[in-house]
């Protein structure tokens, strides 16, 4: 892991030994990696490795598959950009006024309206297309692993200004004892990860960059998103809706785990969060009971069946 | 005379122009006129009034993300109310004040200056005189449409002097953090945009009426210049989705002031308050019933926001081309296209509102749908961009002011228009929702594209308006500035939302100074601050480079020079009035031979064929004088 280093315009990184995971690049690295990312882009590779030069670094699949997609449509707009804006400069120049000039008088063509109609269509459909699949992957529930006995379930409810979490526990079962709320996303690497979603007062926003990973949370409804992170390592949880005054404050951090680290990792979280105080239970348990959760989830799968 | 002016006199009763020997009073005048160019008037100098309020509450904003919590000039003036311990000249600024500056300044700009100076103003100054009308239709409910906006614009104003200070939910407003809200800034931001709303609604039923109604004979409506026809499809824009934003503005309002919960759902915790469904689990009471739909506002206010966005850069698009072919000295480049873009893109426009609620937790084959109409509302606008740059092709091209202008306009609206692609890719706008990117994007539209034309517009209009020129040093020092300092502002906007930086934080990088200070912010951001610091300073820049502007203003009011009646040569019928054009507009009916945009034909003795000549030729200036302007 490393850190990133060095005075940035008089500010210094939080030296407090929490060591993200920043390694973003200084100063000289942010130049030469622009350089290197641009040639990169022009050598056709649409996906830059390593630190983002434009994208923070990417640690999941369906990062990787996004930023794929980032490139693609950065190098389309990339030649549409220069070559408008490149004729524009040139048209003002060759054809500014002329002593006794007269400029050609036409109304249009059709065809190089045909043209220029259908072309950028074409782009622009294919463009479309391509991102179904992916769109879908990512977003709908039906599509996410929910059987893999490999995934990890994780509760997110968002209040103002916190990130909370609950987990199955060692079990993997909710609705039992074992079940416990933890104030940061802990989650093991290379498993499913599958995250269901909710607020408890106004929208928010849960925002994990690396992971490309963003979904409202949204009061009155429970929304189910995924991810799968192929790296280890400490990053930032960002709130991205507009939650309230204090809402540049609810930040949160995310974990992931190396595989063979997890079992003993999650022990340490149950042994830590404790067993479920039923006279007091912790916020998370009170403003959303576990066992309405698992009625929801039992009613879902009679209704499956019932098709 | 005409059938127009006739029609229009005879809106007028005693005001028609045969017999305005009378004086008009002063109050009728300037205050309750109805002509449509004293209602022009006042529409744009209220909105470059509030245009300043505007620039103000940004340069506020960007000053708190740039040196969090240190003392922002003026701030105590315009967020006191929502911040008890700023006051003065100088004061740092609360979080709530900060969120206040942000969404006023949001609500500002759009609703009381864009809308306002492309519709109220712009449409108002140059329907009529361009389709060689006496009036608009309905002289009387155009003045009643400036009043509403005023009235919509007196709410803004109010709520800065209530407790708590104006609404800090964002300018999109979305409940349950703007139905649970305290105090009554939120209520005086719904009845202020529903007021403008109302005033937009007058306005649209007016210029279609017009429009379709009082055309002088010959100006078929493919005989039109671009921008009546960009006002005429805005119209049917703003007469469609209004509406629909008004009956969401009126639930919210009753949300907050009634105790109804149209959009706060079952189960919140909130605000103090607790809504049923929280009861049995929270251990205490239901005070408030829930039920309501949050996603439903979020639906409704983009089936309007979105549509309004067009209404936002519709007009501009037409004033672009307007000075693009007047400069070019030539014919726009597939006027037929154009129109059909413009119409393409109101179609479009309806059905495109899901892409602001691609990460709102609606079925994500919703989204796909309105991913792929997203993707296509681009080709009308890159359709209109090949236009104009074949309209440039083989032109003689003019360097005036309003020229610089509508050339920066499509200069910037390609970047704008390009970023927008991005965001209609559903994956990618996973990442970029919500953060700076979006707001680069904004920016480049809404600033860099329409204020821009406007800008144009302004310089273009001017001689007309007031009879005078406008001063060109000091309107290119005003081009060049306002052009180097937006790109320096909204540039690095771009990179650092790729970045991850969220929109909408008072707080970006957590520096130790943001730490000892209570926290906030983002560790990752800390090395992107450099970018923060110098898009503030680049926004302080471009807030001093209207400076030359104002002044320009109003100094050639009063002491520019003389402006002929046709200074730039250009074809639409707004030149054929005498300067300034009386009441009633044309001294003699004018009667349509061409259209607009016949530059530089062959046949022709000039590089221009006024649309009222007959031959063609150039017509002498009208010399009978104004009785008033
Ligand atoms: C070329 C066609 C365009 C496309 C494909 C496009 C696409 C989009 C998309 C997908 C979003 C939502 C992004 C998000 O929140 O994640 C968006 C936001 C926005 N667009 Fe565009 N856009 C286009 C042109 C325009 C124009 C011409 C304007 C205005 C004049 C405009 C104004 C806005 C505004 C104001 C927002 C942000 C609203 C907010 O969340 O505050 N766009 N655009
Ligand atoms: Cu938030
Ligand atoms: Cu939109």
């Amino acid at each position: 892991m490393r850190v990133s280093g060095g005075p940035i315009c008089g500010f210094t990184n939080r030296g407090d030994g929490q060591n993200m995971n920043l390694g973003r690049n200084t100063w000289l690295g942010r130049g030469v990696g622009t350089l290197v990312a641009l040639l990169f882009v022009f050598a056709g590779t649409s996906h830059a490795e390593g630190r983002g030069f434009l994208l923070p670094e990417a640690i999941s699949e369906h990062a990787d598959r996004i930023d794929h997609l980032f490139w693609l449509i950065f190098a389309l707009t990339g030649i549409v950009f220069v070559g408008t804006e490149g004729l524009l400069l040139y048209f003002i120049w060759k054809y500014r006024a002329k002593e006794g000039g007269k400029a050609y008088h036409t109304h249009g063509n059709h065809k190089v309206e045909i043209i220029w109609t259908s072309i950028p269509a074409l782009i622009l459909g294919v463009l479309a297309l391509l991102q179904f699949n992916l769109w879908v992957d990512i977003k709908d529930p039906e599509r996410a692993p929910l059987d893999d006995p490999q995934a990890q379930e994780v509760h997110v409810l968002a209040k103002q200004f916190e990130w909370l979490f609950r987990y199955p526990g060692p079990d993997n079962k909710w609705g039992t004892e074992d079940d416990f709320s933890y104030n940061r996303l802990v989650v093991p690497q290379d498993r499913p990860v599958i995250l269901r979603i909710k607020s408890l007062d106004v929208i928010h926003s849960l925002f994990l960059p690396e992971l490309r990973f963003k979904q409202d949370a949204v009061p009155g409804m429970v929304i189910t998103g995924w991810f799968q992170a192929y790296k280890a390592g400490k990053w930032e949880i960002a709130c991205a809706e507009l939650c309230g005054a204090s809402h540049y404050k609810m930040r949160g951090e995310y974990e992931i785990v190396p595989p063979e680290e997890w079992d003993a990792r999650y022990a340490e979280m149950y042994d830590e969060a404790g067993p479920i105080d039923y006279d007091s239970p912790t916020e998370f348990f009170r403003f959303w009971p576990v066992d309405q959760y698992v009625k929801a989830l039992e009613f879902y799968e009679g209704e499956e069946e019932g098709r | 005379m005409s059938a127009a002016a006739a029609a229009a006199a005879a809106d007028h009763g005693h005001d028609g122009h045969e017999e305005h020997h009378h004086e008009e009073s002063f109050i009728r005048h300037y205050l309750f006129s109805v002509d449509h160019k004293m209602i022009a008037k006042q529409f744009l100098f209220t909105a470059i009034l509030l245009f300043l309020l505007g620039g103000l509450l940004a340069v506020t904003v960007r000053w708190q993300i740039a040196w969090p919590w240190s003392k922002i000039p003026l701030a105590g003036y315009l967020v006191g109310q929502a911040n008890p311990d700023a006051s003065g000249m100088f004061s740092t600024i609360s979080p709530e004040g900060y969120y206040a500056a942000m969404t006023m300044h949001a609500s500002v700009m759009i609703f009381l200056v864009i809308i306002p100076l492309l519709v109220g103003f712009f449409g108002n100054w140059c329907v009529p005189l361009m389709i060689g009308a006496g009036d608009m239709a309905f002289p009387r409910l155009n003045m009643w449409s400036y009043w509403m906006f005023l009235t919509g614009a007196v709410f803004f104003l109010v709520s800065f002097f209530v407790e708590g200070g104006p609404a800090g939910a964002g300018w999109t407003a979305y409940p349950p953090l703007s139905a649970i809200t305290p105090g009554n800034g939120v209520n005086l931001w719904a009845l202020g945009v529903l007021f403008t709303g109302f005033s937009g609604v007058m306005g649209a039923v007016n210029y279609i009426t017009t429009i379709l109604k009082l055309r002088a004979p010959g100006m078929t409506l493919f005989r039109m210049p671009l921008v009546v026809w960009s006002i005429l499809i805005t119209s049917t824009l703003t007469l469609l989705a209004t509406p629909v934003l008004a009956s969401n503005l009126i639930m919210l309002f009753l949300d907050r002031v009634a105790g109804t919960s149209f959009f706060v759902p079952d189960g919140l915790v909130a605000g103090g308050l607790i809504y049923s469904g929280a009861e049995a689990n929270a251990g205490m009471d239901a005070m408030r019933a829930g039920g309501g739909q949050v996603l439903m506002f979020q639906h409704l206010f983009w089936f309007y926001s979105h549509p309004a966005v067009y209404i936002m850069v519709l007009p501009a698009m037409g004033i672009a081309s307007d000075i693009l072919a007047t400069f070019a000295r030539k014919p726009i480049f597939g006027y037929r296209p154009m129109v059909y873009a413009m119409a393409g893109i109101t179609g479009l426009g309806f059905i495109v509102w899901g892409h602001h609620m691609f990460q709102s937790g609606m079925n994500p084959y919703l989204g796909m749908t309105f991913m792929v109409s997203t993707m296509f509302i681009a080709l009308p606008s890159a359709i209109k961009v090949f236009n104009w740059l074949a309209t440039l092709w083989r032109g003689q091209i003019h360097f005036e002011v309003p020229m610089l202008w509508a050339l920066a306009f499509v200069g910037m609206f390609i970047i704008g228009g390009l970023s927008g692609i991005f965001m209609a890719a559903t994956p990618v706008d996973i990442h970029i929702h919500d953060t700076y990117f979006i707001v680069a994007h904004i920016h480049y539209v809404v600033f860099a594209s329409t204020v821009v034309a406007i800008f144009g517009a302004i310089y273009f209009w001017f001689p007309k308006m007031f009879g005078r020129m406008m001063n060109p040093m000091l309107g290119k020092l005003h081009f060049w500035l306002t052009f180097v300092f937006l790109n320096g502002t909204f540039m690095l906007m771009h990179y650092v939302g790729l970045q991850g930086h969220p929109r909408r934080i008072a707080v970006a990088a957590m520096t130790d100074e943001v730490v000892k200070a209570g926290g906030g912010g983002y560790e990752f951001l800390v090395q992107y601050h450099w970018a923060n610091v110098i898009m503030t300073i680049c926004a302080i820049g471009l807030g001093f480079s209207q400076l030359p502007f104002f002044i320009n203003f109003f100094h050639s009011m009063y002491k520019g020079k003389k402006a002929a009646q046709n200074p730039w040569r250009s074809n639409s019928l707004d030149w054929a009035a005498p300067t300034p054009p009386p009441h009633g507009n044309f001294v003699e009916p004018v009667l349509v031979y061409r259209g607009p945009y016949e530059y530089s034909h062959p046949d022709m003795p000039e590089d221009f064929a006024p649309q009222h000549s007959p031959d063609g030729s150039p017509i002498p200036d009208t010399t009978v004088a104004p009785a008033h302007s």
